[in-house]
């Protein structure tokens, strides 16, 4: 997980800091940026890189407000730009669960970008925010208008599952050999 | 350390702020809502003159987007797309004013047609009522209803004979003027007949003939190149909406949805997502189908032995109005019974017809085009897209004809139809979201 060191909130004083922005030491980091650092747009040259980041919508959260939260349709994808987000799950009490830390760079709620299935988890901003999401029909569009982005794109989506789903299974079969174990002990 | 009462002062402090802010929040939400929406009003009312330009700028790139998409996935660069789409587009409505130009009758066919039809039309009314009889008398429905029928011939009749100046231009014209063409004797003697006509019935009532006022565009002042001028003004707007339209990629979505609070993010990227493509798949599949519709009567009407030009204009009238229901075919059945009325000879490909019979086979091309539209083309072209209540249509084409004028009529229907897709939309979205 990379940190977010160079990475500088825009100057609140607009014109003089903006013409001089350029000078300094840590430049706001661009979207196009930010993706080039996400697994999901690996082997994107930069033109293509550019061309996904006039699709991406930013988002600001506060602490505590919700990206997405569990049971709702998933539409879009979300990559952490600065911040910390947390995936939770509520849990039997009224505490909710916490499965994973989402850090800058990082992306969640990958798979709405490939149906409408329900989220599994809520998506909770633990400090203050700054995230890009990557609406799942502007991808559908790119396959008509950028079939060759859209494809490395969902390439990369399927590489990401399946090693998920490789990792799954790892544990899945640990799982069940220990579990085999305890039954003939027992 | 803070202690316990201290603890649950500023806890109290923090929950109280939190509800102030959230008030606030509301009130300004509140305040710029109705702001904007009061703007809008105003806005759209004092525009009004150029709502009609500036809708059909946005349907033609609405309906265009796909086309420019296509041009992408065969590797045309965008912004050669878009000035393609551009230029065709130009092109086709430098066409279509030329066309239209043409098809429209000129001073001199005006006459000759106002005079046709008044006199044709009277000769059919003679001809129903029985009064071309010697007896002259009429039949048993004008011995009945004569009176009330008579008082409204003469009000049709006041509305189309020709006026002192206009008579004048007739005459010039059958003398040879302007190096137009001399009118025919045929319609000469109508006029003449007509101009009797009007006069014993200004006898009858004891009073000269009501002048009609002039016609707007001969309206001292408004010489033609104001007028075209005028126009030109209004339509300009046209294709610059249509270009600044294919030209955005998405940024005029990305500002509006950029404006929703976080909860509702993805919510409303759903809802205008859905709600475009219903209203892309509804405006294209109308647009295809008033086409094929206006293409079938062009077809039809030059099968009974229409003249190709008047064909063509009822066809686009037809097609246009399709959009209305029902005013399609009432269109096409006004204009075409007018012309059938005034038909000397028709040079049909069908034997059988003749002037005499042609009302009826504009009556059958008119229920055949109705058949095949509700039979064919709805069902394949529109499938199930949006339907809408009768009573709905009624008082929308009312209320959009009186807000809006002739704008308002042919646009009240698309324009329901889009803010009940989108209310329909975001309900179930909302729904969907768990948010309501």
């Amino acid at each position: 997980m990379k940190g977010n060191s160079d990475i500088t909130h825009r100057p609140t004083n607009a014109m003089w800091s903006n013409i001089f922005s350029r000078f300094k030491i840590g430049k706001k980091i661009s979207n196009a940026e930010t993706l080039r650092l996400c697994p999901v747009f690996q082997n994107l040259t930069g033109r293509e890189l550019r061309k996904v980041a006039v699709l991406v919508y930013e988002r600001r959260y506060q602490t505590g407000e919700y990206l997405f939260e569990k049971e709702q349709p998933g539409t879009a994808m979300f990559i952490v730009k600065t911040g910390l987000v947390k995936v939770v799950i509520p849990g039997r009490s009224d505490e909710e669960v916490e499965l994973a830390t989402i850090r800058p760079e990082d992306f969640l709620g990958e798979l709405a970008l490939l149906d409408e299935t329900p989220r599994s988890a809520s998506a909770k901003a633990v400090e203050k925010t700054e995230a890009l999401a990557f609406f799942r029909e502007d991808l559908n569009a790119m396959l008509e208008t950028n079939p060759i982005i859209a494809s490395k794109i969902f390439r990369n989506l399927a590489i990401l599952i399946g090693q998920r789903l490789k990792v799954s299974n790892e544990q899945l079969y640990i799982w069940s050999i220990e579990n085999a174990d305890r039954t003939e002990q027992a | 350390m803070p202690t316990g009462l201290n603890r649950r002062k500023t806890d109290s402090t923090i929950v109280m702020r939190t509800g102030v802010r959230r008030q606030t929040r509301r009130l300004v939400f509140s305040i710029t809502a109705i702001v904007v929406i009061i703007t809008l009003g105003v806005l759209i009312w004092s525009l009004r003159p150029i709502f009609l330009p500036i809708i059909i700028g946005m349907l033609a790139a609405y309906i265009c987007a796909p086309l420019l998409k296509l041009f992408m996935r065969m590797k045309v660069p965008r912004a050669a797309g878009i000035l393609l789409l551009f230029g065709v587009f130009v092109l086709t409505g430098i066409i279509i004013a030329n066309q239209i130009g043409s098809i429209i009758p000129g001073e001199r066919d005006r006459l000759v047609l106002q005079t046709r039809f008044q006199y044709k039309l009277n000769e059919k009314y003679r001809s129903l009522m029985g009064l071309d009889t010697p007896e002259g008398s009429g039949n048993i429905v004008y011995r009945y209803f004569g009176p009330d029928f008579d008082r409204f011939m003469r009000s049709i009749n006041s509305f189309l004979s020709l006026s002192d100046e206009e008579s004048a231009l007739f005459i010039k014209y059958r003398e040879g003027y302007r190096g137009q063409p001399l009118i025919e004797d045929a319609y000469y003697r109508y006029f003449l007949k007509n101009r009797d006509a009007d006069i014993s019935r200004a006898m009858d009532r004891g009073a000269e003939k009501e002048r009609r006022p002039l016609a707007p565009e001969e309206a001292p002042g408004d010489s033609p190149f104001t007028v075209v001028m005028n126009a030109f003004q209004l339509w300009i707007i046209m294709p610059f909406v249509f270009l600044f339209l294919l030209i955005d990629d998405g940024e005029i979505r990305r500002f509006f949805v950029g404006l929703v609070p976080n909860r509702y993010f993805e919510v409303s990227l759903a809802v205008v997502d859905k709600v475009n493509k219903a209203i892309g798949n509804y405006l294209r599949g109308i647009l295809l189908q008033c086409s094929l519709v206006g293409i079938t009567y062009c077809v039809l009407l030059v099968l009974i032995g229409f003249e190709l030009k008047m064909a063509i204009l009822i066809g686009i009238s037809a097609g246009l109005a399709n959009a209305i229901p029902l005013l399609g075919p009432a269109i096409a059945l006004g204009i075409g019974a007018s012309y059938a009325l005034i038909a000397e000879n028709v040079n049909s490909i069908l034997p059988f017809i003749t002037p005499e019979n042609l009302t009826v086979a504009i009556a059958v091309c008119v229920l055949l085009v109705m058949a095949l539209d509700n039979g064919f083309y709805q069902p394949v072209v529109l499938g199930s897209a949006v339907k809408l209540h009768p009573l709905a249509v009624f008082i929308g084409i009312m209320g959009g004809s009186m807000l809006f004028g002739f704008a308002g009529l042919i646009l009240a229907i698309p324009t329901i139809v889009v803010i009940k897709e989108m209310v329909y939309t975001l309900f179930r979205e909302l729904k969907e979201y768990y948010i309501i």
